[in-house]
């Protein structure tokens, strides 16, 4: 049996919807998955403003092959970011004045250069691992020009499916506040990414017509969220139909086949007393704590729906 | 009348039999006269005539109001009144008016008894001399050798201790007594179990001029201090409880403080003599004794060969008073000792400080002690007569000095006793060769007039105080030592077998204190202590209501005018920051301190300061383009320096017509700058001159120089930057200083500027924007020391330094 860190983050999280617990003051650094992309994203929790984040980003299986969805630059009201990468503000960047640099030029990107500290730099793009440089310089008589407390840092692309682990690189300094003397407490979380996962992307309805945008495999659709599901034969990611009189419409993306998938929760939600686990890559098991006993539901098509109402906590992870 | 037909005069009178002597007046009946009979320039401000009868009670006189007659040579009669002093013992003529100078005058004592009165007493007259001598011309004495003059501190500075907190920045120390940038901090390098008394010292001001007097605990803390307007010597608490200092602005006096710090009242020298700075000693019942000093123009060919004819001669005077102030006993140099037996202060030169007394000290048997160190002499005098009992030291010595490796002391301070007939001293040791310093106990044997040195510390290797210096034997039996000058140590706490309990000098070794002592005392003020300071990002008040352990916190009340009862904050600690002030506003504050019980005290003092506030980066020098004209700068010659100034298309233009031999006579200065120990500033600005010449440009204090350049002046104009880190105390009044002089080559100056840089600002031009950001990121993850792009110092280039960059940031696109 294999238990995935994306397992144990879906069973704790769970735990912590249902006993209610706070949350702690901390810089969360963490992963997501958007779109199949490996979002590397942030969020503050007590009001801290990060200056710069020093990332090493690695995946457990294929490689990362490209780096977009950063900013570039100093952030301003109109775009709040970390667009300051260092070492290729260095490489790329040449400054004619104190005040004004292009910034669009090829190169200029996060990625850290594998020269300046061998010993203490990931490989880079192409490899199981990046290093990370971002900085954020800003008018500090703009408040409004600060990075908000949430964000994108960039977004990773990976060659395939791969749980994503993210750690901070100590020998660039880590994360760093705005302010000179506070130390942060930053908490990473990896997370699993799937560049071919089913997924919905989109739903658009109007003037009579609903658009589906997904990918991942054939789009399925039911009168109830309970089912009967029945598929749509459509694979190639835009499905458009007629709304008519129909009761409301529910859809899915059953994941093609030939495409096996790391075992993972990939959703959970809990809505008028009716729990829906969506998961992945086996059957799905639950257990009324953490350490078990596991029993299995039987159920591996990768949609499952309890009610919840009158259930004690319960803990769910998947067995490949 | 001229001083020769006074002398005249004088010698006319002698001739009828009317001079007197002090063998005269004692067999007449009298114990004590002051002035004595036949003294030698006495000021013409003599205004007390003291008299003491030997057997008579003056109960017993008359005609007491009218039987002492006073009459100058030339200014003639001299009206005065008569009365018994409280101490019921000397009777007080007291002159109408000063005598004339130069002048004799003639004292007529004609008392009469009541029948039946015990004792006897004659008519008496005799005469003293005013400012000039009475012609009994003394031997005069060729010069052998040289005289040994003060010289500069030698020895072994002593080790220091582990750095205090924060010197030369204001702060709070540990017992929560804050202080401002300016006060001196002492450096403990032995503390091994000392007296537990506090520790009182006053302070020369040392490098920066601040003259603070401190008291201090055993663990560096300030328990009260002051920031004098001038050095205010002799700190301690006196007998009968007040404590007592030297002040000398507003007249030369003591002062007197309650043990609630406030001032209750003053001490002075009188009859003629201004306060000495040496000594004050208060009895427990308020009587108290002073030094006076006053200066004589002194012929003194009279007394040695080569002497200057009009020398002046500082002559120091004794002086005792009742509690309620009245002068009861006066004992003078010129009366007592030679002016030829004088050390350190050449005979020959045209200023003599004779014989310096520096020390009071009463016995057991009330009669005194005083130490004339430029005689190397401790004198003890009869209380009720003022004859001499014994000498000690000098070439005039009662005792041979036994088990004494140096064979006594010379240039004395403090001497103070210990035991019956047994002192101690601070031997400076000036005119011993070699020099060195150090404290000495002897025991005194009256009967075979020995004087046996008992104990003795010499510091390893040796030390000498040239000037000032205390020696007090504490309670615990350990003796404190205050080895006085410069970076010698101010206390020295010796054991009896001569292991040190403790040991300190100030940080700023430039500070000397005159004395050093350790008192029992318990102050509370009843107000606070307010001082305030300008800083480029705020006003930092300092407020200590010191000794009082019921503040629960602090009410700080401000505005633009006196007298404010605006409150402004709170504060439960003695120091804070006021940074949201009208920039070019002056402010008033004042504090009061709220007890346990809620109870608001009295306002402390005013202080005031003017919001000045400059961010790094930002110039501080007004109008440095000289865009208006000469606002802000000031323009001064002097030694005879020729020069003009004018405004040229916005550039200064010095046209120089006599730059005389020094470059310091002709400047162009801006003061009132804020230099933050520590901090880097950069100067700079555009100069050039009409042919090839050299200035100066200084950024200083009133005492110390923080940078000092010498650019090199050409016809081309060229731009200046210097750079320096103020490594001295904060200083929040320095100056900007062009010196033009020495040349008279004209000289052009524009764009002046002076500025901290901010952190960040790696190429210095007083932003932080990408020019800096290339900088730091060529030395990205470099590890090596020195880097000017490590700004966290942390030996490394990372974020930690791009976080203090991006913390100054002046923006970009």
């Amino acid at each position: 049996m294999r238990i995935t860190g994306d397992t144990r983050r879906a069973a704790a999280l769970l735990c912590l919807l249902l006993c209610g617990a706070s949350l702690r003051a901390e810089v969360r650094v963490f992963v997501e998955d958007v779109n199949g992309l490996a979002g590397i994203k942030y969020q503050c929790t007590a009001g801290e403003i990060v200056r710069a984040f020093a990332l090493n980003v690695s995946v457990d299986q294929g490689q990362i092959i490209g780096v977009t969805n950063f900013l570039r630059g100093q952030s301003t009201a109109a775009a709040r970011g970390y667009g300051i990468f260092p070492a290729a503000f260095r490489d790329y960047i040449t400054v004619t004045s104190g005040t004004n640099v292009n910034w669009n030029v090829p190169g200029y990107t996060p990625l850290a250069d594998v020269s300046d500290r061998p010993g203490d730099t990931l490989p880079g793009l192409n490899s199981s691992g990046v290093t990370l440089e971002f900085g954020a310089l800003w008018n500090p008589a703009v408040p409004a020009a600060a990075p908000d407390a949430a964000g994108t840092l960039c977004a990773l692309e990976l060659s395939q499916a791969a749980q994503v682990t993210i750690t901070t690189n100590s020998a660039r300094g880590g994360l760093v506040s705005a302010v000179t003397g506070v130390a942060l407490t930053p908490v990473f979380t990896g997370g699993l990414v799937d560049p071919n996962f089913p997924f919905i992307i989109g739903i658009t309805a109007g003037n009579g017509v609903i658009i589906v945008t997904f990918r991942g495999g054939e789009l399925l659709t039911a009168p109830t969220v309970m089912g009967p599901w029945s598929g749509t034969g459509n694979t190639n990611g835009f499905y458009r139909n007629s709304l008519g009189a129909a009761a409301a419409n529910f859809f899915r993306v059953r994941r093609a086949s030939g495409v096996s998938a790391a075992p993972a929760i990939t959703g959970l939600t809990l809505s008028a007393g009716v729990l829906v686990v969506s998961f992945q890559g086996g059957e799905l098991i639950t257990a009324p704590s953490i350490n078990g006993p596991w029993s299995g539901t039987g159920n591996t098509n990768g949609f499952y729906t309890n009610a919840v109402s009158s259930s004690p906590a319960m803990f769910y992870r998947v067995r490949q | 009348m001229s001083n020769r037909i006074q002398l005249a005069t004088l010698a006319f009178l002698l001739g009828l039999g009317l001079g007197s002597s002090r063998a005269d007046y004692r067999s007449a009946g009298y114990a004590y006269l002051s002035p004595v009979p036949g003294a030698s320039y006495c000021s013409p401000q003599t205004r007390f005539i003291l008299v003491r009868f030997q057997s008579v009670s003056p109960s017993d006189i008359t005609n007491l109001a009218s039987f002492i007659t006073v009459t100058g040579a030339s200014s003639g009669p001299v009206s005065g009144t008569t009365h018994l002093a409280s101490d019921g013992r000397t009777l007080i003529f007291t002159a109408g008016r000063n005598f004339a100078m130069n002048e004799l005058a003639t004292v007529a004592l004609s008392p009469a008894l009541q029948p039946g009165a015990g004792g006897s007493v004659q008519p008496f007259q005799y005469q003293f001399a005013v400012t000039g001598y009475l012609p009994a011309s003394p031997s005069v004495i060729p010069i052998v050798a040289p005289i040994n003059q003060a010289g500069s501190v030698t020895g072994t500075p002593q080790p220091r201790n582990t750095s205090p907190p924060t010197p030369g920045q204001a702060g709070i120390f540990p017992n929560g007594v804050s202080v401002p940038s300016s006060f001196p901090q002492i450096s403990i390098t032995t503390n091994s179990s000392p007296d537990s008394e506090r520790i009182f010292l006053d302070n020369n001001g040392g490098l920066a001029g601040n003259a603070y007097n401190v008291i201090f605990d055993n663990a560096g803390s300030p328990v009260w201090y002051q920031l004098m307007p001038d050095a205010r010597w002799d700190m301690k608490v006196q007998p009968n409880g007040m404590l007592t200092m030297l002040a000398r602005t507003g007249g030369m006096r003591f002062v007197g403080l309650n043990t609630n710090y406030q001032e209750v009242t003053s001490y002075s020298a009188t009859n003629g003599y201004t306060t000495d700075e040496h000594e004050l000693r208060v009895l427990p019942d308020g009587t108290y004794f002073l030094i006076g000093s006053y200066s004589n123009t002194v012929d003194m060919t009279r007394y040695v060969v080569g002497g200057n004819p009009a020398a002046s001669v500082l002559e120091t005077v004794l002086q005792q008073f009742t509690p309620s102030g009245e002068l009861i006993f006066q004992w003078r140099g010129w009366d007592n000792y030679d002016v030829r037996d004088t050390q350190i202060s050449s005979l020959t030169g045209a200023v003599i400080d004779f014989p310096h007394m520096n020390a009071i000290e009463v016995d057991s048997d009330g009669h005194f002690l005083v130490s004339s160190r430029h005689v190397s002499e401790v004198t003890k005098i009869n209380r009720d007569t003022g004859e001499v009992i014994w000498r000690l030291g000098g070439t005039n010595s009662t005792f041979t000095f036994t088990n004494d490796p140096l064979n006594g002391f010379c240039n004395q301070h403090a001497v103070r006793l210990v035991g019956t007939n047994r002192c101690t001293l601070f031997d400076n040791g000036d005119v011993r060769s070699p020099e060195l310093s150090r404290g000495v106990e002897y025991l005194l044997d009256l009967t075979n007039l020995t004087a046996t040195l008992t104990w003795q510390f010499r510091q390893t290797p040796d030390l000498y105080a040239p000037d000032m210096g205390n020696v007090q034997r504490l309670t615990n039996g350990n003796t404190l030592i205050n080895w006085a000058s410069g970076f010698l140590p101010k206390l020295t706490e010796v054991r009896p077998d001569g292991t040190k309990a403790f040991e300190m000098n100030w940080v700023d070794q430039a500070t000397s204190t005159y004395r050093v002592w350790r008192c029992p005392w318990q102050g509370s003020a009843t107000q606070p202590y307010l001082m305030v300071e300008p800083y480029p990002d705020n006003i930092t008040l300092v407020f200590n209501q010191f000794g009082d352990t019921n503040v629960a916190f602090y009410r700080i009340y401000g505005g633009t005018a006196s007298q404010s009862t605006n409150l402004l904050a709170a504060s439960g600690v003695t120091l804070m920051q006021l940074s949201n002030l009208q920039n070019g506003s002056n402010y008033f504050f004042r504090v009061t301190a709220v007890n346990r019980q809620g109870v608001e005290g009295l306002y402390s003092n005013e202080a005031s300061a003017t919001a000045n506030f400059v961010k790094p980066g930002q110039n501080m020098i007004f109008n440095g383009d000289f865009s208006q004209g000469t606002n802000a700068w000031t323009w001064t010659l002097s030694g005879g320096a020729t020069a003009a100034w004018a405004i040229e298309n916005g550039v200064s233009h010095f046209y120089i017509t006599n730059g005389t031999t020094a470059l310091a006579n002709i400047q162009l200065k801006q003061g009132g700058k804020a230099l933050l120990q520590g901090k880097k500033y950069v100067l700079q600005f555009d100069a050039w001159s009409s042919l090839p010449r050299y200035m100066d440009v200084q950024v200083g204090g009133p005492v110390q120089v923080y940078s000092d350049n010498l650019p090199y002046l050409t016809p081309l104009q060229q731009h200046f930057q210097y750079v320096f880190t103020m490594t001295a105390a904060t200083d929040l009044n320095a100056s900007l200083v062009f010196n033009l002089g020495l040349s008279s080559y004209g000289v052009y100056l524009d764009n002046v500027s002076l500025f901290n840089p901010p952190p960040g600002d790696l190429n210095l031009d007083g932003q932080v924007d990408y020019l800096d950001l290339q900088l730091l990121t060529k030395d990205w993850l470099k590890q090596q020391s020195g880097l000017n792009s490590d700004l966290d110092g942390n030996g490394r280039v990372d974020f930690g330094d791009f976080q203090i960059l991006g913390a100054n940031w002046s923006g970009g696109n």
